[in-house]
């Protein structure tokens, strides 16, 4: 099965999810993703920075700029009250399709 | 080979200035954006070295990951853009076209006019060495060179909306000159055909069809226009006056006096009829203008004297200016305008006045013959000679007046002159 397919349809899910436990910039939510989904996940970044900025047009995140220190100025990406809202709503429309799914597949196997 | 530090650097380097190339953004959207990305681009690349590969390998891999830069400016844009953004760049467009007509005007009427009147000068220093006189340019040619500067306000608020508004709603502006372009071309033509109004001649005329042209010309332009203080304009205007102050000051005034006063019969008056009638000479007329309406009466000492007659009015014939060996346009065999003649009651003035002329009382069948003409509806006519007329019993047209003459322009819109044209006034 093609992951992008099953990625495109969680994007916000994926970066919510791991920007609720703190503030992150975006290869550190790229990290963060690819660790928690121990290597599963992780298609490229291609698709995140469209998503992180879709998501600060919502309202979803806020972003804000760090000097880099040495490197180029970073930018950070901090969860807002909507964002948190958001999450649950998508996090138990994920479940609730899981475990549909699921029980398509397991009765489809017993079956 | 491998391939050293900077040059791996330059391919991510290529890598963000090609998505860059791809952003519809202004600079400084643009700037946050790829720096976004370039920080990326390090962090990734370091992890990858941290892994064993080299700085160069690490570099296109970490380029990689990101996917193909147009697509990735793509979603990009796509990402950003909503419905507060077109209304956001609907402002900016709007105070684009404000910012750029303003600075458009000024600095294309100040460099219009005095380049007109560099021209006007050299021409009236040509003449007057060989000899003549000029008397500066018409009424409908002075009005050309504010419809010029009109154009390059037209234009440079044009070159402004057209890279503002894509930059704000986030869409290319190659593609937004396609919106931009009829539009604005659309309302310019109808701004020139039917609202501006002023003096006009055929060269006037042509000036202002051809003015969406000019904003055609702007919005074609995609690359960003900052409007700053133009040096170079305000030195040559500087440069400009002076030479116009020298010329003053070495030829004295440039234009032949304009004396306009005219007496006695032109050339090609009898065409219109009989001379006056013995009678007539006791009348006076005068006259008011109003606009480009012209008013005028004539005091008839007995007007049982014109019982009988039919066809009585106002005449306005094309000639030529006085000041220039005026008379009769010899092409014209019927006046260009004419308008019908009403009587006062009998025996009272209009206004009231009950004095008759030489400080008599009003004759008790002395009245009033009034009409009026709108002089500014002719293309073409710059002098009007105005006779008041009337057919006698027999069919003979006469002369009710002396004749008066004055200057005569086109003042309208342009939809104005054409229906005048095609309507053969």
């Amino acid at each position: 099965m093609d992951r992008s397919q099953l990625l495109r349809g969680t994007t916000a899910l994926l970066i919510l999810g791991v920007l609720k436990d703190g503030e992150l910039y975006g290869y550190e939510i790229a990290q963060r993703i690819r660790e928690r989904s121990a290597a599963f996940i992780d298609p490229g970044e291609g698709w995140l920075y469209p998503a992180l900025h879709r998501l600060e047009k919502q309202g979803a995140l806020q972003g804000s700029w760090r000097d880099g220190g040495l490197g180029p100025r970073r930018r950070y990406y901090q969860i807002t009250a909507g964002g948190l809202h958001m999450f649950s709503a998508q996090s138990a429309e994920w479940e609730q399709f899981a475990q549909s799914v699921r029980l398509v597949t397991v009765g489809a196997t017993n079956g | 080979m491998a391939e050293d530090g900077s040059e791996s650097e330059r391919f991510g380097e290529r890598f963000l200035e090609s998505v860059e190339q791809h952003l519809p953004f202004d600079a400084l959207e643009r700037a946050d954006i790829l720096d976004e990305l370039r920080s990326h681009l390090a962090d990734s690349a370091a992890a990858m070295e941290a892994k064993g590969l080299d700085r160069a390998e690490a570099e296109r891999a970490a380029v990689e990951r990101l996917g193909p830069a147009e697509r990735l400016a793509h979603e990009l844009t796509r990402a950003r853009r909503d419905r507060t953004r077109l209304l956001a760049a609907a402002g900016a467009g709007a105070w684009g076209l404000v910012r750029g007509g303003v600075w458009g005007g000024l600095v294309g009427w100040a460099v219009v006019t005095v380049a007109a009147l560099l021209i006007s000068t050299a021409i009236a220093v040509a003449a007057r060495q060989a000899g003549g006189a000029w008397s500066g340019l018409d009424t409908g040619t002075s009005a050309i060179p504010n419809i010029v500067a009109l154009g390059v306000a037209v234009f440079v608020a044009a070159r402004l909306l057209t890279p503002t508004f894509a930059a704000r709603a986030g869409y290319a502006a190659p593609l937004v000159r396609w919106l931009t372009m009829p539009i604005g071309a659309a309302l310019v033509l109808t701004y020139a055909l039917a609202i501006w109004s002023g003096p006009l001649n055929w060269p006037g005329v042509v000036a202002l069809v051809t003015l969406p042209l000019w904003w055609l010309a702007g919005a074609w332009q995609t690359r960003p226009f900052r409007l700053g203080f133009p040096r170079r304009i305000a030195l040559g205007l500087a440069v400009a006056v002076g030479i116009l102050l020298g010329a003053n000051a070495l030829f004295g005034p440039m234009l032949a006096a304009t004396d306009r006063a005219f007496s006695g019969w032109p050339a090609g008056s009898d065409r219109i009829g009989a001379p006056m009638p013995n009678w007539a000479a006791k009348a006076d007329s005068g006259g008011s203008t109003f606009g480009g309406y012209e008013e005028l009466a004539i005091d008839v000492s007995d007007r049982t004297r014109l019982t009988g007659w039919t066809d009585l009015r106002i005449e306005a014939w094309r000639g030529t200016d006085p000041a220039r060996g005026g008379g009769f346009d010899p092409t014209e065999t019927v006046p260009f305008m004419t308008a019908p003649l009403q009587w006062s009651a009998a025996g009272t003035s209009p206004d009231g006045n009950s004095v008759w002329y030489g400080g008599q009382g009003w004759p008790a069948n002395a009245a009033t013959l009034t009409g009026g003409l709108r002089l500014d509806r002719s293309p073409g006519a710059t002098w009007a000679w105005l006779a008041f007329t009337g057919v006698d019993p027999s069919g003979q047209r006469h002369l009710l007046s002396s004749l008066s003459g004055t200057q005569v322009f086109f003042h309208g819109t342009v939809l104005d002159w054409f229906g005048a044209v095609f309507s053969g006034r």
